[in-house]
């Protein structure tokens, strides 16, 4: 109601206006009709429900070149599929893999374990995540400590810690998009002051994380992946 | 009064707007408990208290919160502001109708409050303030107290939480119930047509002293129920029969609608209905998160040993190297809404000069300037020197090693890292032997958008508005110069009603301002040739002239010290102006002044800056202004000024002396977009002739600082964004 009657004062203030010049200036009406978008599509997302999702089949992967993974953001109820947008092996335990989106969203994973997001907002900036790649690596249990840095909305990024154990579950059968997959599911359980949180990776025979499950940090919450195509 | 850089969209209209969810909900697989410290509900006076009672309490560090109360024909519009974790400070109008005594049929005015948090809640030990009300006014509200508030988790069994505060009141507080006089009995008595504006030293605490208390029930996250015992007699309300004061117990219930807006309404003084609507915000969590697109990860280069041929020199020997490289690099910036201006290269450094006209944060277009030379560039270019550039100023050049940048990108607190082994220094005014951008110059741009110019505080209608079309144009022929014009027509509005004229006995450098209101609906705003450059590498200069502002035209030039690794900056300003005619065309008035300050800049720690400018003033007042504020990374800033002139308080008028607040709240808080605009309001309880500064543009200090160390390093952490 208040919202509706300040995005009508907003669009009353943004009727007569327009801007030009040679260095892409947005002048006043630009900016208000941007608000106004903004505020627009902060309700619809609100009031709309799931997105359709996009139709993978194995037919459609069998002709895959390139390989695919699938992101989930719980939280916001977003699904895309990403593809390779480089490889790097650094000083750091594991290979990175940087993974995008067409629109240039990225997660980037090292040896399947979330390093960082980019282009999503209120992003993971950074991470160590060294005792969960050694148990990937391993397939095994590790105990040590992981660090994020986490995107906040004053330009800065805060510093989670927490103690982990990464515990092996057990072996069990995934199915990904009608193929079955022999995994080790293992757990990591990462606590600090504040509580803890639950991250889930099933690896395969060649020590590649398939599928998991991982915390991003409050802003983006838990995203799901899948590894549609290796 | 006022200044809005883009358009006058209320701040209300946007706050209300805000409902800041910072954090996602709760999900399976986490308990972490990461959300925000609890934010206090505000009592009728704007700051944490029960009703009319304050609470110990103190609002997240940062908080801001606007609050409108009202009963019994009193309203007050509050703004208030958590300056640090342990100082709150207030501004509030007050308006109390049927008053019908020394003159005024409504009695409006003006407070200032401040409060410090002494001690916070811990397990045994409530939280605990001391605050003064109204502590420079002409003393309405006056009242100082202290207060100590305690937390109850689900006390005997009850569900929610329980708040119980007891305090103690002095001047306005202290009136009912008194227990006697505890620093002095001699205070002195309210006098609403004193003119207002001191700090009342001398009678702080002084006085009757009375203990009040209060209780808050939040029985669930949306409600609440509230209590209190009220040691306000009211006497200059009830003695003129603004309201009847039949008992001391105040009830109400509260609603707290979002996050951000919370509702009540109250049965007060056992006569009279209340309601309040209290608006809370923080700058720390943004309406949407920034988001900006994800850049390509740094091209490592191969290897000297697996490709000696790529690591090869004799390119740099070329002479058309440089232009083909900035061929190259030119188009690929300005995907990222960067401009090259020049480049310089040689076999092993690259010095690139760049114009960023997309992100608030430097930091971000650095490292997106980086990015793309790591991508470009020849191998054998090892050190990266990145300028950022506005308007024919050099503001600092950050020195990256490029094994650096491809070592670090994925490292554990990358940001750090690369912080750690990155230079940030001055530099020089101009590039020897670099490549200049072609068609850089000339420029323009223009805009016809709409303006509003609120008024505040005139004592017949608090809030009046002109509302009208502006047309801008800006030239810029070559590097630091710009010629900058902006006509406005006012289209409808009441800033021109008003019928009180100036009372004042100084020159009416700025109390003119109904009269230029009423001057004509079309009229120049400003019409003004700048230059500006930097005569070394820790210097910066400004001329201007023409129609610089409304009231005043003339010559301004400006000489800025500032050295990019360093907090402090020395300026000094000189101006020769004539006053305008109120018609705003191109005439004068007899007035002729010649003003200026010398200007001292401190950035502190987490964002607080200080300012002190000394010098001569429109009215050729003599004095300094006193400037203290905080500013957040992602660029909402908040300041307090105040200034004190020769001009003494009679002479000066209702106030004594000029002070005031200023806010500038960013866009991209509420867009979550890339965007550098911002919108700035300035609001003075009062504007006189005294202490009032020309409004010149183009100031140098603003323009430079956010390409230096500190706001490079503080934004650091959007270097790999």
């Amino acid at each position: 109601m208040i919202r509706q009657a300040a995005l009508a004062a907003l669009c009353a203030i943004g009727l007569a206006a327009c801007s030009g010049g040679d260095q892409g200036a947005r002048g006043a009406l630009g900016l208000v009709n941007e608000l106004r978008d903004t505020l627009r599509a902060n309700r619809e997302a609100r009031r709309s429900g799931a997105p359709a999702q996009p139709q993978v089949t194995r037919a459609i992967l069998d002709q895959l070149t390139i390989g695919a993974l699938e992101v989930r953001v719980e939280a916001r109820d977003l699904t895309a599929v990403l593809i390779p947008a480089a490889l790097r092996t650094d000083s750091g335990p594991g290979d990175v893999a940087v993974w995008a989106t067409v629109d240039d969203a990225q997660v980037i994973l090292r040896s399947g374990v979330l390093y960082a997001t980019r282009g999503l907002g209120r992003d993971l900036a950074s991470s160590d995540v060294t005792p969960a790649v050694r148990a990937v690596k391993t397939r095994a249990a590790a105990t040590g400590a992981r660090e994020m840095q986490i995107r906040n909305d004053n330009f800065r990024a805060d510093t989670l810690r927490f103690r982990c154990a990464i515990d092996v579950v057990g072996d069990t059968t995934i199915v990904i998009v009608g193929r079955s997959f022999a995994v080790r599911h293992l757990r990591e359980r990462c606590e600090n002051d504040t509580g803890f949180f639950e991250n889930d990776y099933y690896v395969d025979s060649a020590r590649d994380v398939i599928q998991s499950r991982q915390w991003a940090g409050p802003g983006l919450g838990f995203l799901t992946m899948r590894v549609l195509k290796k | 009064m006022h200044i809005s850089r883009i358009c006058g969209i209320s701040f209300a209209s946007i706050l209300l707007a805000t409902a800041a969810f910072a954090q996602v909900p709760a999900q399976e697989g986490t308990n972490l408990n990461l959300s925000p410290p609890p934010q206090p509900s505000l009592g009728f006076y704007g700051l944490p208290g029960v009703m009319d009672m304050p609470t110990g309490e103190a609002m997240p560090d940062g908080q801001g919160a606007m609050t409108i109360s009202s009963f019994g024909g009193i309203t007050r519009t509050s703004l208030s502001y958590q300056f640090t974790p342990r100082i709150a400070a207030s501004f509030r109008y007050v308006s109390i109708q049927d008053w019908n005594d020394n003159g005024f049929d409504d009695y409006r005015d003006r407070n200032f409050d401040i409060r410090f948090l002494v001690r916070r809640e811990s397990l045994y030990w409530p939280s605990i303030t001391v605050g003064l009300q109204d502590f420079a006014g002409t003393g309405i509200n006056a009242g100082e107290f202290v207060a100590a508030t305690k937390t109850f988790q689900r006390p005997l069994s009850l569900p929610g939480t329980v708040k119980a505060t007891v305090g103690l009141g002095w001047g306005r507080l202290g009136t009912s119930g008194s227990i006697g006089s505890l620093f002095g009995a001699n205070r002195p008595v309210f006098d609403p047509n004193s003119r207002g504006g001191e700090p009342g030293f001398d009678q702080w605490f002084r006085g009757p002293t009375a203990p009040f208390a209060g209780i808050e029930w939040q029985v669930n996250n949306r409600f609440a129920l509230k209590a209190e015992y009220s040691s306000d007699a009211y006497t200059p309300e009830t003695s003129r029969g603004v309201f009847e004061r039949k008992s001391s117990v105040n009830l109400g219930a509260e609603y707290r609608y979002s996050e951000a807006l919370r509702l009540g309404a109250y049965w007060m003084y056992g006569s009279q209905i209340g309601v309040t609507a209290q608006l809370q915000f923080n700058p720390n969590r943004g309406v949407n998160g920034l988001q900006v697109t994800a850049p390509r990860a740094v091209v490592v280069r191969p290897t000297r040993a697996v490709n000696p041929e790529a690591w090869q020199t004799d390119w740099a020997a070329s002479a058309s190297a440089p232009v083909q490289l900035r061929d190259l690099i030119a188009p690929e910036l300005a995907k990222q809404g960067l401009q090259l201006v020049e480049l310089g290269v040689t076999a092993t450094t690259a010095e690139l000069r760049f114009t960023n006209r997309r992100y608030s944060s430097n930091a971000i277009a650095v490292g997106r300037a980086a990015r793309v030379l790591a991508r470009i560039l020849p191998p054998s270019v090892e050190t990266f020197r990145i300028v950022p550039w506005t308007d024919n100023l050099a503001l600092s050049a950050v020195t990256i090693r490029r094994s650096d940048l491809e070592a670090l990108e994925f490292q554990p607190d990358a940001a750090n890292a690369l912080l750690a082994v990155t230079g940030i220094g001055d530099v020089d005014p101009d590039l020897p032997g670099g490549v200049q951008a072609e068609g850089l110059f000339p420029r323009y741009n223009w805009s016809i958008a709409p303006y509003l110019t609120p008024s505040y505080f005139d004592p017949d209608q608090p809030l009046r508005f002109d509302f009208g079309v502006a047309l801008r144009g800006t030239y810029r022929p070559a590097p630091g110069w710009t010629l900058s014009g902006t006509i406005r027509h006012r289209l409808a509005g009441n800033v021109a009603d008003s019928t009180r004229l100036s009372n004042s006995v100084l020159p009416r450098v700025r109390t003119d301002g109904l009269l230029y209101a009423q001057g004509s609906d079309t009229y120049l705003q400003r019409l003004y040739a700048q230059y500006q450059w930097k005569p070394s590498a820790s210097t910066y200069a400004r001329v201007s002239a023409g129609y610089l502002e409304r009231m005043f035209g003339g010559v301004s030039g400006e000489l800025l010290w500032k050295p990019a690794h360093r907090r402090l900056a020395l300026g000094v300003e000189a101006n020769y102006v004539k006053q305008r005619d109120f018609n705003g065309a191109f005439g004068f008035q007899d007035y002729s002044v010649a003003t200026g300050h010398v200007s001292a800049y401190y950035q502190m720690d987490n964002g607080y800056l200080a300012q002190v400018d000394v010098g001569r003033y429109l009215a050729g007042d003599v004095g300094a202004t006193f400037t203290v504020g905080r500013e957040f990374n992602n660029g909402w800033r908040v300041e307090g000024f105040f200034t004190l002139t020769n001009v003494s308080a009679e002479e000066f008028g209702e106030g004594s002396f000029d002070k005031g607040i200023r806010i500038t709240v960013p866009i991209n808080w509420f867009l979550g977009k890339p965007t550098k605009q911002t919108i700035s309001e300035t609001i003075r309880p009062i504007q006189r002739d005294g202490g009032a500064r020309l409004s010149v543009p183009g100031r140098l200090y603003n323009q430079v600082r956010g390409g230096h160390r500190g706001s490079l390093s503080d934004d650091w952490a959007r270097v790999w964004e």
